[in-house]
């Protein structure tokens, strides 16, 4: 179970399960999003006594490759008219490739849904950062401070495509660092001892903590987080309406990709991932054609066929 | 204004020489009454620890190092609690009474030590 496509070589997994496709938003610009096949992963750390280790299997989903930035956000209050968030005027963070900050977690939400997407669950966003291998950085096990925005090292939020040798081996940028991200989870700090196997959703209400209101998850550390905040399991919160100590504080959205098959059945459509991966388009377009034939309806499969076909036309 | 400054600034070395008998604090509690300027200077104190104290909670969430969301909570009602002391202890020093000023700027710099200690806590 742990090797989640046990037929493709695992050599060329983590580079090449990585599907980025185009997803096309109501009113906004197509946004890139990673593909995480659906499989099992350790969910958790020794680090922490609210991070207890478990085994966790998602099915497929997608995730962005990037934080939400402030340009995708100001397409947003442009369509909806919703509120600026906090520091939407401070010169330090307001360019248009860094990461929106200041946003409460309704901000968050609201934004996901008009773009077609949710907010991804807990679970989801840790294994997008921790890749196939359960790594405890999203590079690997070990830190390195030229692979993230953490600590101070640089004094503000970095644009969302930056330390491209920090990507978790799923693709995904800035998964630990530049800015905490919100995620849909009620946070629970004993969640994880009892946490449901099959796609985890996180505890059904949140605690009200000396009843000043119940807190969401959040995921990632940030530009200002030591290094004990940083790795992939850590686990911090916030009131959901609350924006109070937002300068580090974003999100990314996910999506649900549907019915997808069980390893085996998709076959021809991970051969045409492989060969994607390694440039043969002609391959890739044949793998994905005999997928098609099994399964017409399937979207994600005449989507990557159309990319496919993109590329060959090139 | 300067004068007033340099009487704080002296009732501050006073204090401070005079040693402490709470949490990094100037020695100004019990039965023995201060001078005009000391109560002054508590109220500087007091105010500064609470700001000291608030840095100290607000650096901890912001790095997302707190060590849980229940002790998150005590320490927002002790800060909530010192900042409501703090206007309580300024209302007694405009009407003179300096025991009450004593009294109250204590309670905060207790208050405002363990708001520091809570925060700098590690999560286990």
């Amino acid at each position: 179970m742990k090797n989640f496509m046990p037929s493709t070589p695992s050599v060329l997994l983590s580079g090449i399960m990585i599907l980025v496709f185009l997803v096309t938003a109501p009113g906004a610009e197509p946004t890139d999003m990673v593909l995480i096949p659906q499989g099992e992963f350790t969910m958790g750390s020794k680090a922490h006594s609210d991070e207890n280790p478990h085994q966790v299997v998602l099915d497929a989903y997608a995730i962005d490759t990037y934080e939400v930035s402030n340009a995708d956000y100001g397409a947003f209050m442009k369509a909806t008219r919703h509120a600026a968030p906090a520091y939407w005027d401070d010169p330090r963070l307001n360019k248009p490739e860094q990461p929106v900050v200041g946003v409460n977690w309704y901000d968050a939400n609201a934004y996901c849904e008009w773009a077609g997407k949710r907010l991804p669950t807990e679970a989801e966003w840790e294994h997008a950062a921790k890749g196939p291998h359960d790594a405890h950085f999203p590079w690997g096990h070990t830190i390195d401070p030229t692979k993230a925005n953490y600590g101070q090292h640089v004094g503000k939020t970095t644009p969302v495509d930056s330390y491209p040798e920090g990507v978790s081996d799923f693709g995904v940028y800035n998964m630990a660092g530049n800015v905490f991200e919100w995620v849909s989870d009620w946070y629970s700090p004993t969640y994880f001892q009892m946490s449901p196997a099959f796609n985890p959703q996180g505890p059904s209400i949140g605690l009200n903590y000396a009843k000043q209101g119940p807190v969401k998850v959040l995921k990632g550390g940030s530009w200002l987080a030591p290094q004990t905040s940083l790795h992939t399991s850590h686990r911090f919160w916030n009131q959901p309406e609350n924006n109070s100590y937002g300068v580090g504080l974003g999100f990314r959205c996910a999506q649900s990709v549907g019915n997808v098959p069980p390893d085996g059945v998709r076959d021809d459509f991970m051969r045409a991932l492989v060969s994607m991966g390694k440039e043969q388009w002609t391959d890739a377009l044949q793998a994905i054609d005999k997928a098609i034939k099994n399964n017409p309806d399937n979207v994600e499969y005449r989507q990557t066929r159309a990319i496919i076909t993109k590329q060959i036309q090139r | 204004m300067k004068t007033t400054r340099c009487l704080l600034i002296a009732a501050f070395i006073v204090l401070s020489i005079a040693g402490d008998t709470g949490p990094g604090w100037a020695g100004h509690a019990g039965t023995h009454f201060q001078p005009r300027d000391s109560t002054q200077a508590s109220l500087y104190l007091a105010a500064k620890s609470v700001d000291e104290a608030w840095e100290a909670f607000h650096q901890s969430a912001l790095r997302g190092t707190l060590v849980s969301p229940a002790l998150q909570m005590k320490i927002e009602q002790a800060l909530s609690e010192s900042r409501l002391l703090l206007v309580e202890a300024r209302a007694a020093a405009t009407i003179g009474d300096d025991r009450v000023v004593f009294e109250i700027t204590e309670r905060i710099g207790t208050l405002a030590h363990q708001i520091k200690e809570d925060s700098q806590r590690q999560k286990p």
